[in-house]
């Protein structure tokens, strides 16, 4: 296995009516379909339990699939390569780092398992040791290096077999807040640059949002949308798309004359809040808080909490009466 | 302090005294001219001297068979280990069961069992290794659950996984990162097997020959037929050899505490 | 593909494990049977008096043996795990260190101590004119097996108090609880299933050990001596193998019972 097999984006992937079912009945992944272009990032987003990494081991090749279904890479059916011949590069939700090797070890051991020799090795990591900017640290015991590091490091290795598709099962989940913001944005800039096929699994939507070219949201074993952050944004599928992805505000049907049984849903930057007149929604200010740019409002509205945006330079105070009108075309209706 | 404290404390130092007082007369009966007229005749390394013309083939016998014992038990102890941690299951509890059934079977049913099955080749019969087939036996359990112990206190599955999807091969898994995560256990297993094999009677009363004496059967023939401190001169050269090894099998416990997966 | 490699790795030991201990043990169940007695050379231990009591005075002292051992150890573990002071160490360290002692060496520990020429005989002799010597009774065998078990039982039993909640006792204490109803009421239930995988070790051991009783030698009838006489004295192979297997299902059993008690995994040494 050499340079030449790869192209700069990787493989495409193709999944055909994957599912798995675990002994004892657990349907974690019900049979599924995806095609990812090379090149191509997909972020996995759900809530937990819902079979993202289920899905991701049947693509890496850590468990197959129920029979009848398949995985693709160039159009070629992998479905029964081990993960070793598979030529996959995974980073883990806790990395997998080897503790009895060195930083440079482990980004350099993909490479000496293919027989890789030692100077072209060499050059290689530090390559990318460079690249995730870890060079200083490349002989240090990965058990001494910081949760940030590790995560780099992880992802250094995975990148180093050049690998055909490259998995990341919640790689930012096991840092503090704060750094995985940062990491977050770094992540993105690296795949980017990395221009590898790639799906990115996380159940945080502002990271898929930053890193995914497209979301594939799944929630109890299946893909219920897949599409571009934009289209996921603005244009949930279902309810529970809906409700997973960003604020959303809901009310029940009987506001909507004409809908029957139904939901509304819709962000609070589609509500437009006015002084209060006749023939309009009047809701009442429970909360107003400043976020600098705007400010968010709780209103009251028959007794259902709506969350609100104005300009900060609007006075509004809690207690004030205000009218409201959401913006028809950015309302989302759903049955109940 | 409370009465019962003090009690306590006192039975303590009581039982700690009735465990080493008979080990400090041996050692000082075996470095003395006479034990019967005590430490005024003076101190002599004679009866060490006289314990290595007599019973050197015991002590460089029983080193040999305990390193043969640890070759074999490394050999096919580790991988097994591996097998049954991998293999999980109840499949591998069985196994697991029969692999450390002679720590339940008194060492002398194991021999008897292995004479009358084996008795009769006598090429097997005559040689240590026949001695050294039943020190496994019995050491091998060990080895299994020390290694056992480490791969359970990190994620193998993980590590594993992760090799494996940068290439390697399960062989190549085992080797370069199941053997090297594992080696705190390894190590105490190995100290364990060692130990043990040195100072192992049960089996290998039965087991020997004439021309096959380990050391604890030069000790038991020592205890019934010379004099006192000779037997207490070879029972000395026992203690150095086995006491650095308890020593060190302690030290590796407490530094083999599980490591984390980083 | 991984079943294979599994396969491959288990396979040096299981081949091993077939040849040298399953072949072996099963061969030993149709030799009890062809003997004098024939098959009813199993039901020996029953029926035959010589053999019923030497499985009774074996079951006695290795009961015996637990009973003592685990309370020593119950008591000096709790001693030691709960305080620090000069010395504890070294207090810990001459506890342990007979721990790979083999039963020979015991037994001549036991001859130094209650031997003729051993330091009771001297010092009885020097404080009531007579020579006290119980080393190759019952009773020596006894003070072996406690010399042997002590090390092993303290040592896991240390391990579990040092896991005791002191909340646990402090608690209990507050409430106006005395030392023995604290050790009845909350630290021994506590301590129980560790109890319980060391005593059945104990016993286990005490029952199948031969090299102590075999340095004691002379009047001591317990079951390893008489297997090791039947067999190499007597000849009698039969009732050698009878008796083994009886030997092996009472250690095993023990053991099993306590692991089913407590979940643990125990070994006898
Ligand atoms: N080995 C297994 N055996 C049985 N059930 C399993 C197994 N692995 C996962 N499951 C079940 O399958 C479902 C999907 O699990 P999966 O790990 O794919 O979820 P996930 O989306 O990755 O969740 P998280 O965000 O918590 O990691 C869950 O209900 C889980 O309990
Ligand atoms: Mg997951």
């Amino acid at each position: 296995m050499t340079a030449e097999e790869t192209t700069a984006h990787g493989a495409s992937l193709s999944i055909r009516r994957a599912g798995k079912t675990f002994p004892g009945g657990v349907v974690a992944l019900a049979p599924t379909d995806l095609d990812l272009p090379a090149g191509e990032i997909l972020v996995l987003l759900g809530p937990s339990g819902c079979g993202k990494t289920t899905l991701l081991r049947l693509v890496a090749g850590l468990g197959a699939p129920d029979p009848g279904g398949a995985v693709l890479f160039d159009g070629v059916d992998v479905t029964t390569v081990p993960i070793e011949r598979r030529r996959v590069g995974m980073v883990f939700q806790s990395y997998a780092l080897f503790p009895n090797m060195t930083v440079a070890e482990n980004v350099g051991y993909g490479l000496k398992v293919r027989g890789e020799p030692k100077s072209s090795r060499d050059a290689e990591v530090g390559r990318l040791l460079d690249m995730v900017g870890l060079a200083e640290l490349s002989d240090r015991p990965v058990d001494r290096i910081s949760g940030g590091q590790r995560q780099r490091v992880a992802l250094a290795r995975a990148i180093a077999i050049r690998p055909k598709i490259l998995l990341l099962d919640e790689p930012l989940s096991a840092l503090d807040a704060a750094l995985r913001e940062k990491l977050r944005i770094e992540l993105a800039r690296l795949l980017r640059r990395f221009a590898i096929t790639a799906i990115h699994v996380t159940h945080d939507q502002a990271e898929a949002m930053a890193i995914g070219d497209r979301i594939a949201v799944m929630n109890q074993g299946r893909i219920v949308q897949l599409g571009t952050p934009e289209d996921v944004y603005v244009r949930p599928a279902d309810r529970f798309v809906a409700g997973f992805v960003g604020v959303m505000n809901r009310l029940p049907g009987r506001l909507l004359p004409g809908c029957g049984v139904a939901e509304a849903f819709f962000r609070p930057e589609a509500v437009a809040v006015g002084p209060p007149e006749a023939g309009s929604v009047v809701a009442m200010v429970t909360a107003a808080t400043f976020f600098g740019a705007y400010r968010r409002l709780t209103l009251d509205v028959a007794g259902h909490a709506v969350e609100a945006e104005v300009p900060a330079e609007r006075p509004v105070r809690p207690g004030d009466a205000v009218s409201l009108a959401v913006d028809p075309a950015r309302l989302h209706v759903f049955p109940t | 302090m409370r009465l019962s404290t003090l009690a306590a404390g006192l039975l303590t130092v009581l039982v700690a005294a009735f465990l080493v007082v008979p080990a400090l007369v041996s050692i000082v009966a075996g470095v003395s001219v006479s034990y019967s007229r005590g430490l005024s005749e003076g101190l002599t390394l004679d009866w060490i001297f006289e314990v290595w013309r007599l019973y050197a083939d015991t002590i460089l016998r029983s080193i040999m068979i305990a390193l043969a014992t640890l070759v074999v038990t490394l050999l096919i102890g580790v991988p097994a280990a591996y097998a049954l941690v991998r293999r999980g299951g109840r499949l591998a509890r069985i196994a697991e069961e029969i692999v450390t059934l002679p720590l339940a079977i008194p060492g002398l049913a194991l021999a008897l069992a292995l004479i009358i099955t084996y008795g009769g080749v006598r090429e097997l019969r005559v040689s240590s290794a026949f001695i050294v087939i039943g020190h496994v036996l019995y050491t091998l359990p060990f080895m299994i659950r020390s290694v056992m112990a480490v791969l359970q206190s990190f994620d193998w599955r993980l590590l594993d996984d992760g090799a494996a999807s940068l290439g390697a091969s399960p062989w190549r898994r085992f080797v370069d990162i199941m053997l090297p995560n594992a080696r705190p256990g390894i190590l105490a297993g190995a100290l364990t097997v060692v130990t043990l094999s040195i100072g192992e009677f049960n089996l290998t009363w039965m087991l020997h020959t004439p021309l096959t004496k380990t050391l604890p059967v030069g000790l038991a023939d020592s205890y019934a037929s010379m004099r006192l401190e000779i037997a207490s001169a070879y029972t000395l050269v026992f203690f150095v050899m086995i006491v650095p090894l308890l020593v060190a099998m302690q030290a590796v416990a407490r530094i083999g505490e599980p490591r984390r997966t980083a | 593909m991984t079943r294979r490699f599994e396969f491959l790795l288990l396979l040096p030991a299981g081949v091993f494990v077939l040849a040298f201990l399953l072949v072996p043990m099963a061969a030993l169940v149709p030799v009890a049977g062809s003997g004098r007695l024939g098959w009813s050379a199993y039901l020996a231990v029953v029926t035959e008096p010589r053999y019923r009591a030497t499985m009774i005075s074996t079951l006695v002292v290795a009961a015996a043996t637990t009973a003592l051992t685990l309370a020593i150890a119950t008591v000096a573990a709790q001693f030691l795990a709960s305080r620090r002071f000069p010395g504890r160490d070294l207090l810990v360290a001459m506890l342990t260190f007979p721990l790979a002692f083999p039963g020979v060496v015991v037994g001549f520990m036991v001859i130094l101590l209650s031997g003729r020429l051993g330091l009771v005989a001297q010092a009885s002799e020097a404080l009531f004119g007579e020579r006290i010597v119980f080393a190759y009774s019952l009773g020596g065998l006894l003070v072996g097996y406690l010399y042997f078990s002590i090390p092993r039982v303290i040592l896991t039993v240390m391990a579990a108090v040092e896991k005791l909640d002191p909340a646990l006792v402090e608690a209990a204490r507050s409430l106006g609880a005395g030392p023995f109803r604290i050790q009845r009421d909350v630290v021994l239930p506590a301590l129980a299933p560790a109890l319980v995988a060391a005593g059945a070790l104990c016993f286990a051991t005490a029952m199948g050990a031969f090299g102590t009783a075999f340095t004691l030698a002379t009047r001591i009838d317990v079951l390893p001596m008489v297997i090791y006489t039947e067999f190499t004295l007597g000849g009698n192979v039969a009732i050698a193998a009878a008796l083994s297997i009886a030997l092996g299902l009472v250690t095993w059993l023990a053991l099993a019972l306590a692991r089913n008690a407590t979940g643990a995994v125990a070994a006898a040494g």
